[in-house]
């Protein structure tokens, strides 16, 4: 597939399984259980590239290790960014980093989001939760070559107003007079003067021309189904369609099998997936 | 001179395909309406004699909770706003408050409960219509009750 960027590029070609000492260079909190980290090779080792949609995993030494999906502008490659959302213990201990702490990395990991395969085309960016965080860095390269890209949309949806990711941005991101951005919550009270309804709703509103479209979709999987309905209603084909489906990642290099989904191994063949051949797997319940 | 809004009732998902001469009616006896910011289109439980459709602005569809009201659907331009006109006891389930300056089109329900009896026809297209608004507010709503964004998903 066109977005299988080569995997073979470990901090430590032999010996993958081992993680790299990162410092944490800075921390912000997103939301009431939302941290992102920026995170620095202690050495001065030039980090490998990353690529919008790829996922490193993160060692909290003493706890464990969990994949986190890059968050941050590819064009900054000497700083690693992390959007984490305290849900587990791994995930608990990395939120409660400071600056300074050791953070044991390993990766990139992964296919990336078709960024050439979208030149010339529409594209329609939809984010879920905290869906958006994988979502960014793709955003970041259309802000960043916008002349390779016709119209750019983005749909977003929360639970609640309080629960939007990066708010300044997505502020910032309306100042531009080419990207569209929409964000809806599932639920607000009456201090929110924005749009309530589930993210799906705000497809079908989308000023953008379905026949020369793409779209990029990120978020709890129940969404990514029902956005990927509201996407082929609208117009846009299976195959202009990609999705990141997220998975128990534990080696990260196709080994071990935790994150294996029928035939594919998601840490590998994955996250990023084109909506042909994922779709299969959203007809498995519970798989 | 076209008229803008004959127009936007002649395409519109709800009112397509039907007859120019029922267009004309609608039309006529419809009502365009002015909301300015935070006041209320209708009340829960109040009598539900009319619907509407948005020509401008936005607005909140909300129940009263213990800790106030909570917004639970925002409906825009294009959108039709209220269905309890077509099933007894016709009163309104929600309360519609607008966002900001919104200007609508009144529809009065009775009106076209009649129309519905006169002419099944037209009863049957309608009342599919507005089963399919209904259809996709259900799912959105059961969207909604599945807590997608929770930690467990």
């Amino acid at each position: 597939m066109e977005n299988q960027i080569n995997t073979q590029i470990y901090y430590n070609p032999a010996a993958p399984m081992l993680p790299t000492v990162f410092r944490v260079v800075g921390r912000i909190q997103e939301t009431h259980d939302t941290w992102t980290l920026e995170i620095q090779n202690v050495d001065d080792t030039p980090l490998p590239p990353f690529h919008p949609g790829q996922f490193n995993m993160l060692y909290a030494c003493g706890v464990g290790e969990i994949p986190i999906s890059i968050s941050g502008n590819c064009k900054n490659q000497d700083t690693l960014v992390h959007t984490i959302r305290d849900v587990g213990l791994v995930s608990h201990a990395l939120c409660e980093f400071n600056i300074g702490d050791l953070v044991g990395v390993r990766g990139p990991f992964g296919t990336a989001w078709p960024m050439e395969k979208l030149k010339g085309k529409n594209v329609i960016v939809v984010g879920g939760g905290i869906g958006l965080a994988p979502l960014r860095p793709a955003i970041y390269h259309l802000l960043n070559n916008c002349d390779d890209f016709e119209r750019v949309a983005i749909a977003y949806g929360a639970r609640g107003p309080e629960e939007i990711l990066y708010p300044n941005q997505i502020m910032e991101w309306r100042s531009h007079l080419d990207l569209m951005v929409r964000v809806t919550v599932d639920a607000a009270d009456a201090s929110w003067h924005g749009q309530v309804g589930v993210v799906t709703t705000l497809i079908p509103r989308l000023n953008i021309d379905p026949a020369n479209a793409a779209a990029l979709v990120c978020g709890p999987e129940i969404m990514i189904r029902f956005a990927v309905r509201e996407l082929l209603q609208f117009g846009i084909t299976p195959d202009d369609i990609w999705i990141s489906m997220e998975r128990n990642m534990k080696c990260g290099i196709g080994f071990c099998g935790h994150c294996q989904v029928g035939a594919k191994f998601i840490c590998k063949e994955g996250p990023v997936l084109n909506f042909t051949e994922a779709e299969r797997f959203f007809k498995v319940k519970e798989l | 001179m076209t008229n803008p809004i004959k127009e936007m009732i002649t395409n519109h998902p709800v009112f397509i395909g039907f007859p120019d001469d029922y267009i004309q009616t609608i039309l006529d006896q419809s009502k365009k309406r002015d909301f300015g910011k935070s006041s209320t289109v209708f009340v829960e439980g109040e009598e539900a004699n009319h619907f509407y459709l948005l020509l401008s602005g936005m607005v909140d569809l909300s129940i009263h909770t213990h800790s106030g009201p909570v917004s639970i659907q925002t409906l825009r331009t294009g959108d039709v706003l209220g269905w309890s006109w077509l099933f007894p006891p016709y009163l309104w389930h929600y309360d519609a408050i607008a966002k900001k300056d919104t200007e609508v089109l009144q529809f009065d329900g009775g009106y076209f409960r009649q129309l519905i009896k006169e002419d099944s026809l037209f009863g049957i297209k309608l009342i599919s219509r507005f089963s399919n608004i209904l259809l996709n507010r259900l799912n959105a709503t059961r969207l909604q009750l599945v807590d997608m964004y929770g930690k467990s998903n």
